[in-house]
């Protein structure tokens, strides 16, 4: 009996309080009928040996309890492709955040914290995937059983995206950055905007006055690639006006750029004790040239959209 | 093929039949001991580990009664089918000899000449 009660205990243990009782005394009742049909058989009572057999053939105590607790899962198979598209949005998110924190520190000391970015991102996504996984387990486990809602309710075959060509589909990850790079652009460029007033007078680092002229110009274009990431993010497809107006975005773009690229300082120490200026002349270096190819490679990919809208209106 | 992709195979095609199969013996009661043997007398060896959560989640879907009885000293679950569970076990028998009647026809074609 002590090796049943042992086994009971263990299979209590993984079960919820609410159905613990009721599921360890049946399956003891379950089991004494086993061993009272092999003491018939045998003509005498169990052996520990025997009682043990019986246990180990009705499984782990873990595994039986998880098996009388079946429809229980972390997040069903039905919403497990909106999970995963939650945890990337989510994601996106946390990378927004750490780069806006990124910036702010960058814009306040002139100190490039990778480590402390990595380490903001890596904090932020667990606790990220813990809220999305916690409210992904309630709506998979509906109290009562029955569903909260039907995410996949509202659909039609013709709503479907007219998707003919494998690169049509836009990579979630090409598209998250890309949204994440602009946001963080457009926030960089109008730090003075957002960063309280406090904090924007202990600025040591502020670009030069020929660049800000060119900050609405490159703002409004910003937005408006915000706005065409923001379509891309919800279908994530391309067509023939989507691919011509990405062109136009970053054609756009490059050429602010490639001529922000040929001015020199980009951006100035503004603190009276100058102790960035060492570190200013070769970060204006890096900025100048990091612009140029930047330049060059939108005019490339404006390019390549046309190419591709030309391909697919054919 | 494997045996592990043939066990699972195996385990997908008893899934649903084994339900059948438990809801067609509990027109009279048993206990899950007692339902266990019925069904491996008629040659259906169903694990335990399977049986009883699946006499569990089908009365806890409304299709079985259970009622605890002391019997040879001992308390025993009785489980039942219920109306609802009985009218289920008519549509599902129906569907179950119709499939049937079609997977076997379906069968002996590929055994026949082309």
């Amino acid at each position: 009996m002590d090796l049943i009660d042992r086994y009971m205990n263990a299979v209590a243990q993984a079960l919820p309080e609410s159905r613990r009782d009721e599921i360890t005394r049946e399956l003891r009742a379950n089991i004494l009928d086993k061993l009272e049909a092999i003491s018939e058989e045998q003509g005498r009572a169990p052996t520990d040996a025997e009682i043990s057999a019986v246990l180990v053939a009705l499984g782990h105590p873990q595994k039986v309890a998880g098996s009388f607790l079946t429809g229980q899962q972390l997040v069903s198979p039905e919403l497990f492709p909106l999970y995963k598209r939650a945890l990337h949005y989510g994601l996106i998110l946390v990378f927004i955040l750490a780069l806006i924190q990124f910036g702010v520190h960058f814009l306040n000391s002139g100190n490039l914290a990778i480590w402390n970015f990595v380490h903001e991102i890596i904090g932020k996504a667990l606790i990220m995937f813990a809220s999305v996984t916690g409210v992904f387990y309630l709506l998979s486990n509906p109290v009562g059983g029955k569903p909260y809602f039907d995410p996949y309710q509202c659909w039609s075959p013709e709503k479907l995206p007219p998707v003919t060509r494998g690169w049509q589909r836009i990579s979630a990850c090409e598209q998250s950055v890309d949204f994440t790079t602009d946001l963080f652009f457009l926030l960089l460029l109008n730090y003075a905007l957002w960063i309280p007033s406090g904090q924007l007078a202990n600025l040591t680092i502020a670009f030069t006055e020929p660049v800000q002229q060119w900050i609405p110009i490159l703002s409004a274009i910003i937005i408006a690639s915000l706005i065409v990431g923001l379509w891309k993010l919800v279908y994530r497809y391309w067509m023939v006006s989507t691919l011509i107006i990405e062109a136009a975005i970053n054609g756009a773009i490059a050429i602010p750029l490639l001529l922000v690229s040929r001015l020199k300082p980009i951006v100035v120490d503004t603190s009276t004790t100058q102790e960035h200026v060492e570190a200013l002349r070769i970060g204006n270096e890096v900025i100048g040239i990091g612009l140029f190819w930047v330049g060059i490679w939108l005019v490339f990919m404006a390019g390549w959209s046309m190419y591709r809208a030309w391909q697919l209106s054919r | 093929m494997s045996d592990e992709q043939f066990e699972k195979l195996r385990q997908e095609l008893r899934r649903g039949i084994l339900v059948l199969a438990v809801l067609g013996s509990l027109r009279k009661p048993h206990y899950g001991y007692s339902l266990r043997k019925q069904l491996q007398d008629v040659g259906l060896d169903i694990d335990e580990g399977t049986l009883y959560p699946l006499v569990r989640r089908l009365a806890d879907q409304g299709l079985l009664t259970s009622e605890w009885q002391q019997g040879e000293g001992r308390e025993r679950r009785y489980y039942q089918l219920s109306p609802e569970g009985a009218g289920l076990l008519e549509s599902l028998t129906a569907e179950w000899q119709q499939l049937n009647n079609h997977v076997s026809k379906i069968l002996e074609a590929g055994n026949g000449p082309d």
